[in-house]
């Protein structure tokens, strides 16, 4: 047993990935947390709080990235005067808040960051000073090591790593910090072996292991900095000479050290620096129980493969036809929860998205001047990613209209007969395979009088024409009705209700809206699971077959043409017991030879507009896996989607969205 | 269907022959993803005549161009040799309604000659060069540019991706 020399490599790019990802959980929670202090500042609370900045800390300080670093433990600082029984305040929790912020936008920016933090650390290191403890023994080191300008001359550090035994065990890597140091300077390290014990004895969790490391420029602030977060865990000696570099650092004298074999010095930075410069590849966490789920089916499909296999080797004397169709029963069966099991991969619960919620609602009402109290339930309810990343946006926006527009005053709310405390409430819950998800305020409601008159002022409405309330109050979603809608440093972006309502029918959903004048308004949003399979209703026209989204289909009738009507000048329509629906014939529309005569009518609804689609037969329901068109073509007028029919032929989905609204824009012309 | 097995040289200097009546076209082999025998695909409501709809291409639903019709020529039934090329260039796939594909033949750089000006009733944007190897005459399409240039197809919202050295600019 003898010393070796170790290369160093560049950072793995998939542990930092890892950091990233765990990192952004990390603040999730941090930031959920803090917003619970104030009201509950218990012992547990606040050791979790601590547990994570310090977990933050530490990832952070493995990846070199110094200033993150730096905002993490300085938070670290502030929470641990909590823990020696300090009182959060209000102000405090507020200056974490924007260190959590700060942590975000660093992660973002790989660890750097164009923002200046120091006022921020500054604020931190102030709120820690506000409670008795001081700051951890190293943050002196950590605070030069930022601002310690690289001498002019290469400097050789001859750093001894003696770490203690519970190194690995707390979770620490040495290595991965040399290989941070490779990017400071040129460095050669010597592992000394002594310490390991024989094999029989050698317990793999415990650090036997010592470093010398002879690193060529930089400065022992860096290395500082780098060790420093892991305290007595992983003390370090630094010696620094500007001679030129001694081939190894002094081994321990009991052992015979070779020669050590320093390659050609690569260039410090390259490798480390393109990993970190890669764009992360678009990646999902899966819970275990998930996988554990599909793994179980495929066993079972295993099986279920192999009696078949065995029914059909057995020859046509001994068909048991009882058997057979029993394990064609069965691989249906699994066939299906195959497909639901792999669409669960794809799914995540609505809670990554709702999490910022609380946040938003807490900054927003501390600005607006409101008290409010948010509820959010059935946050567990999972979606497909896709839906998930798209639908973040319009939520916040509905959210903060709510907020700013609906909920009062407080002085407003007590006159009105109120509780001063307004409240919102987001619930989320599934329904099929639709997630409608719900944001209700107990605010004014929207005043119908004033956005007629601001939606005639803007020309939406046709004069002479008379709408009734639901109507009127779907006129805030039509594009133009909001001014120029300003950019929020709350939402970030600005974005119309129109943009919000397309999004929602891009993603096959829809919005409705209720809301009642000084009692508050409703949104609802429907969404579907998952944009790659939707349940679908087979019709026939034209000659061939169609399908129509289920979600839109409101009832097929009988047609009859004495309930036609036809209006000089209007569209005919067709009447439903007391209602009168707009008449769509889809042949006409999709401009194909009309090959029957009409024996049904699809009522189909998108938007709160309904339309009689004529048709000559209707199909099964059934569950279709949607192909997009848009990827190979482009506009393609009143289709949504291709799908492949039982018979391997392909049929389209209507795009009923399109269809409704397009009429309604001819009306309304 | 007959091949032309010439020395391996550079797979870019081959090229798919398709007949289209009398005239032959040369298709940038490294564009050619398949050929199948033709089937009629799917017709697609309210599309311009010559996109004849959509097939299924192992699970991804691509359009169907009739060729004759696309570069301005008339119309002709489909016959026993009629088969649909495959093409794509980028992420964009298209098949090509051809009367018949004949072989693969190399054509070198230097025979492929600038396309004329202006060509009788024929869209010429879209050839890149005109080869006359032993006394024939060869059409050598520029698939991107015939992709591109059709508004029915996904790729002509695309941005412009950086143009491949092309031996001859059109009119020069």
């Amino acid at each position: 047993m003898a010393t070796m020399t170790v290369r160093m490599s560049s950072i793995n790019a998939a542990l930092l990935d890892t950091f990233r990802e765990e990192t952004t959980d990390g603040l999730e929670q941090l930031e959920a947390k803090l917003l619970e202090l104030l009201a509950r500042p218990e012992p547990e609370l606040i050791d979790q709080l601590f547990r994570v900045a310090h977990t933050i800390k530490g990832g952070a300080g493995t990846f070199g990235m110094t200033q993150l670093t730096r905002i993490a433990h300085r938070m670290e600082g502030v929470l641990d005067t909590y823990r020696q029984g300090a009182r959060p305040t209000p102000a405090a929790v507020t200056t974490l808040l924007e260190g959590t912020d700060a942590l975000r936008r660093l992660l973002a920016g790989k660890g750097t960051s164009d923002v200046d933090d120091r006022g921020l650390e500054a604020r931190l290191e102030a709120a820690s000073k506000g409670g008795e403890a001081g700051a951890p023994a190293h943050a002196e080191a950590v605070r030069t090591a930022a601002a310690a300008p690289a001498p002019p001359s290469l400097p050789v550090h001859t750093i001894r790593v003696s770490p203690a035994p519970g190194l690995f065990r707390a979770g620490a890597d040495p290595v991965m910090l040399f290989d941070q140091l490779t990017t400071v300077g040129e460095l050669v390290a010597t592992v000394d072996l002594s310490g390991v014990p024989p094999l029989a004895e050698l317990d793999p969790t415990t650090c036997h292991l010592a470093w010398s490391l002879a690193m060529t420029g930089g400065s022992a602030e860096v290395v500082h900095a780098l060790f420093g977060w892991l305290d007595e865990l992983c003390p370090i000696a630094i010696e620094t000479t500007g001679g030129p570099p001694p081939a190894i650092a002094a081994p321990p004298p009991a052992i015979a050290a070779p020669p050590p074999t320093p390659g050609p010095a690569a260039p410090a930075s390259g490798p480390a620096a393109a990993s970190r410069d890669a764009a992360p590849a678009a990646s999902i966490r899966v819970r275990l129980d998930k996988l554990d789920g599909l793994m179980n089916l495929i066993g079972d499909l295993m099986t279920t493969q192999s009696t078949l296999c065995a029914l059909g080797r057995a020859g046509a004397a001994v068909v048991d036809p009882i058997r057979e169709r029993a394990a064609l029963d069965e691989l249906e069966r699994l066939t299906r929860l195959l497909q639901q099991s792999a669409l669960q991969l794809r799914s995540m619960p609505i809670s990554s998205v709702l999490n910022r919620f609380p946040r938003l609602v807490h900054d927003l009402a501390e600005r607006l001047g409101k008290q409010i109290e948010l509820e959010l339930t059935g946050d567990t309810i999972e979606l497909d990613k896709t839906v998930l990343e798209r639908i973040g946006d319009p939520l916040v926006h509905l959210l903060r209209n709510s907020l700013d527009h609906g909920i009062e005053q407080p002085d407003v709310r007590e006159a009105a007969g109120k509780p001063r405390v307004g409240r919102i409430r987001v619930s989320v819950a599934q329904r099929g395979d639709e997630v409608t998800i719900e944001i209700a305020d107990d605010g004014k409601g929207l005043d119908t009088a004033r956005i007629l008159s601001r939606a005639k002022e803007r020309g939406l409405v046709p004069a002479g024409r008379t709408l009734s309330d639901d109507e009127i109050h779907r006129l805030i979603l039509l594009p133009g009705f909001s001014t120029a809608e300003q950019v929020s440093d709350v939402s970030g972006r600005g974005v119309g209700m129109d943009v919000v309502v397309r999004t929602i029918q891009e993603l096959g959903g829809d919005l409705q809206l209720r809301s009642v004048l000084g009692a508050g308004s409703t949104m609802t949003l429907r969404l579907p699971l998952t944009l790659a399979i939707m349940d679908g209703q087979l019709v026939k026209f034209g000659g061939r077959t169609w399908v129509v989204p289920l979600a839109h289909v409101v009832e097929c009738i009988q047609y009859s043409a004495k309930d036609v009507t036809v209006l000089i000048g209007q569209r005919p329509m067709y009447r439903v017991r007391d209602a009168v629906v707009p008449i769509l014939d889809p042949c006409e529309r999709l401009m194909l030879p009309i090959t029957k005569t009409h024996d049904l009518v699809l009522i189909v609804e998108a938007n709160g507009q309904r339309r009689a689609l004529v048709i000559d037969e209707v199909g099964a329901r059934q569950q279709v896996v949607v192909k997009s068109l848009s990827a190979q073509l482009a506009r393609v007028d009143s289709l949504s989607g291709a799908v492949v029919l039982g018979d391997g032929s392909l049929g389209f989905i209507l795009d009923i969205v399109s269809l409704c609204t397009a009429g309604a824009d001819r009306a309304a012309a | 269907m007959q091949t032309e097995h010439t020395r391996s040289g550079d797979a870019s200097t081959r090229y798919l022959c398709v007949d289209l009546g009398a005239e032959q076209y040369a298709l940038p082999l490294l564009s050619v993803r398949e050929i199948q025998a033709y089937t009629a695909p799917t017709p697609l409501p309210r599309m311009p005549a010559h996109v004849r709809g959509v097939a299924n291409l192992h699970g991804d639903i691509v359009p169907v161009l009739d060729l004759r019709l696309r570069v301005g020529m008339p119309e002709q039934a489909y016959g026993r040799l009629t088969v649909t090329v495959f093409v794509a260039v980028g992420t964009q796939v298209a098949g090509l309604i051809v009367d018949s594909a004949s072989r693969v033949l190399e054509l070198d750089p230097a025979q492929v000659r600038p396309p004329p000006t202006i060509a009788d009733g024929v869209d010429v944007s879209f050839i890149s060069g005109i080869a006359r190897p032993a006394e024939r005459v060869i059409v050598v399409l520029d698939i991107e540019t015939l992709l591109r240039g059709d508004p029915a197809l996904a790729m002509s919202a695309a941005p412009q991706l950086p143009a491949p050295a092309i031996e001859h600019k059109r009119g020069s």
